[in-house]
């Protein structure tokens, strides 16, 4: 349960080493920046200090460099960079110049050729319209007494035309096609100009037909169509060219980008700078134990310093980076979802990681399918770096652990003999002989699900008294909900209801009732009161809250000790979802094994193919519902005993290029 | 309720739940031209497959109004399926038949108008063909009418006949008055004679609504707008006085400052809370309580009546929503200003 220390370094330079500082800063990975202006010296100094506040000119080309990469289709990623040597931005803006100018000429070309296709489709579609033509378009185009227009005319258009019969004009409709009919009419030369008034004012829309276009329609079809080939030909070949060019360019391209981007971000977080008599200030986070490694790689730039400052700086708050060992890291990443606990407080991860896979080996219990979703994850890490992938890995681990005690093999629970098949373990649980499956100690199953979770909820509780001790909040620690006094009555109604209702020796005596749940709850009804007496501080700032009346205070306290039980049943009774999921897993299961009989005999395709789906579905469900759940349980019943998160995550300069690459 | 038509219903709340959103209404506001409206349209799940094969381009505003009309029409016809015995033109005088006798009537009084204003030619390019199978009279033989007679014998076999040729004079707003007068009595009988209980009050409150909106518009446009006298603006109005009592009306239409009672009403009773009267635009007021009044039991009640009824109405709403953005970015007016004329 660990946070990594941090300590302050402050890296002091001529302002000419700025940019080289920065660099250093940004290459040991393990620099988080901080407003330098928050700096306990420099506010204290003041006057005097500004920050840097000049143009980027590495921004503009990482713009530029970007679209580049988009158009060359080269998916941006971090390479080392060492061999590039270009120093300013002149000679960035040199190298994208060069490939831009061969891209470019490609990239006109591709666009002016997939003009050409558009043309040329769109003319494919209204000569296709036309196929009811037969005549010649270019003796059609040459009459000079008759107007031509092609076009189409909206269906309820059409119907209308039979009103204007007296006029001059002749429509012929080629076909009907979503509500429109495509067609042509003629009109005589004279009469054109009224004629195309009435066809516009009944939404008649024409088509220019190219002039290229010869023939009958169906020469002009397959005229059209041999251009087209040509030019999805010519696509083709550019789109081939430019792909040339990107896998000649990709190598160095990305590492001149790498280093542009490098430079651009170290040149971006000179806002963070302050300046004052020519010399820059620099403040940030570096993890405690790589501080002495860093200020020697700082410090080997000419005239720059670098120190640890003594003490903590009240006016910046240091970030948190967590620190696990290798089984439970992956677990950091439900905790940080949650929000990360405060710099110096307790770190829950392994808590949570012991707490998860437990929970879920339970409720997924199942030996062959927690091998394959070990697999699963360690592929999906491997493959395709999901974050998920390792804690697959170690929740499959437990669910093969908690399979192999069961004997569940793929749903099949006859392959391997069951642990608790072994008569020590049935006769400790009280049972006279071997249960044949789960759901013959269903009872007891719940039974036990209640128990894991009483004692979860305990060992929660036992965390908030040693959280709240550490942070010197007796109120919490000691007479709260889930302190020590709250851990009391918790434990007292527990065992009370567990004896009287499960072994019939009724502890609720006056005695009983009165040493542990009722003076409990007077403590939790006077909580604030007797942290108060603790605290002669907080008792005098209190004036405010003693100004409450005697309604006030009685009804808030009655409404708390009301909402503590609520929670002590609810958050008991939610254990319950443990058992459920075992078997409703069993009974899934049952279902998948019986269907797999009706498909076939044992080992035939039929069986094979339903077993192999059924599993899929069962791991595909069941796994995802029971992760589910299963945090749940840890964010609301575990976590809200004693967690209180708040804190700054730990970003290293180098995370913050990769996040903006 | 005695209504009860799941399918219906839920198809009706599925159409409704493809409405253009506010967000969608947000961006077409900022738009610069019509085409870049129709275009944006085309991607909206509302009007996706009515406009997919419009050329944005070319395409005229009529011809859009056209369109979003006949989607209206079509919405209706396709939840007309769920009722049994009511498929298209087999509506007969029953309450599901309302929207098809709304547009018989707008196709009369827009031949009224036209005959009226000597725009006779204008009559063929208005006439909606989509409906020639559904309304009941040859509606493509209006294209023909050269004057009121020619109108009265076309509708010789419908209902309208008799009240067409009895009515002395073209007066359009009194021929108005008399066909929707008409018209509602005629709901009014059906809403009675078909639904019972809860389902007829929802529906007859529903139209009662309708009415006084209407109503009231009318005061409010004939008292500020053009001074007539009290007695003349009466034989404009609907006499149903449900939702909007005899005495109120008497009151307004004696009113010297009847304009500010009537956004005062408004403002109280029908727009909800942050909405005000406009006075440049009243009937936005009448539409924004006619949306807030359907939208939100649209939602919760299970009457396929008052479904269809009002799903139609919200999509009328927002048609003109629709118009009310096209006209306004045609005529380059700024954002704010059209989104005074919005109802969402």
């Amino acid at each position: 349960m660990a946070i990594e220390r941090m300590s302050l370094v402050s890296i002091v330079g001529g302002i000419k080493k700025v940019n080289r500082s920065l660099m250093r800063c940004f290459e040991s990975e393990c620099f988080h920046i901080i407003e330098s202006s928050h700096g306990s010296d420099i506010s204290t100094a003041g006057v005097g200090f500004k920050t840097l506040k000049d143009r980027n000119p590495y921004a503009p080309l990482v713009k530029r460099a970007a679209a580049l990469a988009e158009g060359l289709e080269i998916k941006i990623e971090q390479k080392e960079y060492e061999e590039i040597d270009f120093a300013v931005s002149v000679d960035f803006a040199h190298y994208f110049t060069e490939i831009e100018t061969v891209y470019n000429d490609f990239f006109k070309r591709l666009q002016e050729t997939k003009s050409m296709l558009e043309q040329h489709k769109r003319a494919l579609t209204y000569v296709e319209h036309m196929e009811g033509l037969t005549s010649d378009f270019e003796k059609i185009f040459a009459l000079e007494y008759i107007k031509v227009r092609f076009g189409r005319l909206p269906a309820d258009s059409f119907k209308k035309l039979r009103f204007f019969e007296h006029m001059n004009f002749m429509f012929f409709p080629f076909e009907e096609y979503e509500n429109y009919v495509w067609g042509v009419y003629f009109a005589a030369a004279e009469e054109g100009v009224v004629v195309d008034d009435l066809f516009n004012s009944i939404y008649f829309e024409r088509v220019r037909i190219p002039d290229y276009v010869k023939g009958t329609a169906e020469d002009a079809k397959s005229y059209i169509e041999n251009l087209m080939k040509r030019e999805t030909e010519e696509i083709e070949k550019l789109n081939h060219l430019i792909k040339e060019l990107s896998k000649n360019t990709e190598e160095k391209f990305l590492k001149v980008f790498s280093k542009l981007n490098a430079l651009n971000t170290s040149f971006e977080l000179r806002g963070k700078v302050s300046v004052i008599n020519s010399r820059f200030f620099l403040l940030g986070y570096v993890p405690a134990k790589k501080a002495r490694k860093f200020i020697d790689i700082i410090e080997e730039e000419e005239s720059v310093t670098a120190q640890i400052m003594p003490d903590a700086d009240p006016m910046t708050v240091p970030p948190v980076k967590l620190k696990n060992n290798r089984v439970f890291r992956p677990f950091e990443m439900f905790v940080s979802m949650y929000g990360l606990p405060e710099y110096g407080k307790v770190d829950p991860t392994p808590f949570v990681a012991v707490t998860f896979m437990l929970l879920y080996g339970i409720m997924f219990s199942d030996l062959g399918q927690g091998l394959f979703l070990s697999l699963l994850g360690f592929l999906l890490y491997k493959i395709k770096k999901v974050k998920l992938g390792p804690v697959m890995v170690r929740l499959g681990f437990s669910s093969a652990v908690f399979g192999y005690f069961f004997g569940s093999v793929f749903g099949n629970e006859e392959l391997i003999t069951p642990v608790f098949a072994k008569k020590e373990i049935y006769s400790l649980a009280g049972l006279e002989h071997a249960p044949h499956n789960i759901f013959e100690v269903s009872s007891l199953l719940m039974i036990a699900s209640i128990a894991v979770g009483v004692i979860i909820i305990l060992i929660a509780m036992i965390f908030n008294v040693i959280v709240s001790a550490r942070s010197n909040n007796i109120e919490a620690g000691v007479f709260g909900t889930n302190g020590i006094n709250g851990f009391m009555l918790y434990s007292a109604l527990i065992i009370g209801a567990g004896m009287t209702f499960g072994l019939g020796v009724n502890l609720f005596t006056p005695v009983y009732v009165t040493g542990f749940i009722i003076i409990p709850v007077l403590i939790l009804f006077f909580k604030k009161q007797l942290a108060d007496l603790f605290h002669l501080k907080d008792k005098n700032n209190g004036s405010a809250k003693q100004r409450k009346t005697a309604g006030t205070f009685i009804i808030e306290g009655v409404m708390e000790i009301f909402e503590s039980g609520l929670t002590y049943v609810t958050n008991t009774m939610s254990f319950l979802r443990i058992g459920g999921f075992v078997l409703s897993h069993a009974g899934l299961m049952l279902v998948v094994n019986i269907l797999a009989e009706k498909a076939g005999s044992v080992g035939s395709a039929g069986w094979i193919i339903a077993m192999v789906a059924g599993n899929l579905f069962v791991i595909g469900l069941e796994g995802f519902l029971v992760g589910i759940q299963v945090l749940r349980l840890e964010f609301y019943e575990i976590f809200s005993r004693f967690y209180k998160s708040g804190g700054t995550p730990f970003h290293p300069m180098a995370t913050e290029m990769t996040v903006d690459s | 309720m005695s209504g009860r038509n799941t399918a219906l219903v839920a198809k009706a709340r599925a159409i409704y739940g493809k409405r253009v959103t506010d967000n969608e209404y947000n961006i077409l506001l900022h738009k610069t031209s019509v085409p870049q409206v129709v275009n944006l349209l085309k991607t909206t799940a509302r009007y996706r497959k009515e406009l997919e094969a419009v050329d944005e381009q070319q395409i005229h505003r009529e011809q859009i109004e056209l369109l979003l009309n006949q989607s209206v029409f079509d919405i209706y016809l396709k939840l007309c399926r769920f009722v049994p015995n009511s498929n298209a033109g087999n509506t007969g005088n029953r309450f599901i038949g309302f929207y098809i006798r709304k547009a018989e009537l707008e196709i009369i009084l827009n031949t009224v108008h036209f005959l009226n204003s000597g725009q006779r030619d204008r009559i063929i390019f208005y006439l909606p063909a989509y409906l020639e199978r559904h309304v009941n009279f040859t509606l493509m033989d209006l294209g023909n009418v050269e004057n009121f007679n020619d109108l009265i014998n076309i509708l010789r076999n419908t209902c309208y006949y008799k009240i067409l040729n009895s009515f002395g004079g073209t007066n359009f707003e009194e021929l108005s008055a008399v066909l929707y007068t008409d018209y509602y009595e005629r709901l009014s009988e059906q809403i009675k004679n078909e639904f019972s209980g809860e389902e007829a009050d929802l529906l007859s409150k529903t139209v009662q609504k309708r009415i006084a909106f209407d109503n009231l518009m009318m005061i409010y446009r004939m008292k500020t707008y053009f001074n007539r006298p009290p007695e003349e603006i009466k034989g404009m109005m609907t006499p149903f006085y449900s939702g909007l009592s005899k005495n109120d009306a008497e009151v307004l239409l004696n009113a010297k400052n009847a304009d500010e009672l009537i956004a005062e009403r408004f403002n109280k009773k029908y727009l909800k809370h942050g909405d005000v009267f406009d006075r440049d635009f009243p009937e936005i007021a009448a539409e924004r309580g006619d949306f807030r009044l359907l939208s939100s039991k649209l939602r919760i009640t299970q009457s396929w009546a008052f479904v269809i009824f009002s799903l139609v109405r919200l999509l009328e709403i927002e048609k003109q929503n629709v118009f009310n953005i096209i006209e306004g970015v045609r005529y380059q007016m700024p954002a704010a200003e059209i989104e005074r004329l919005l109802v969402f």
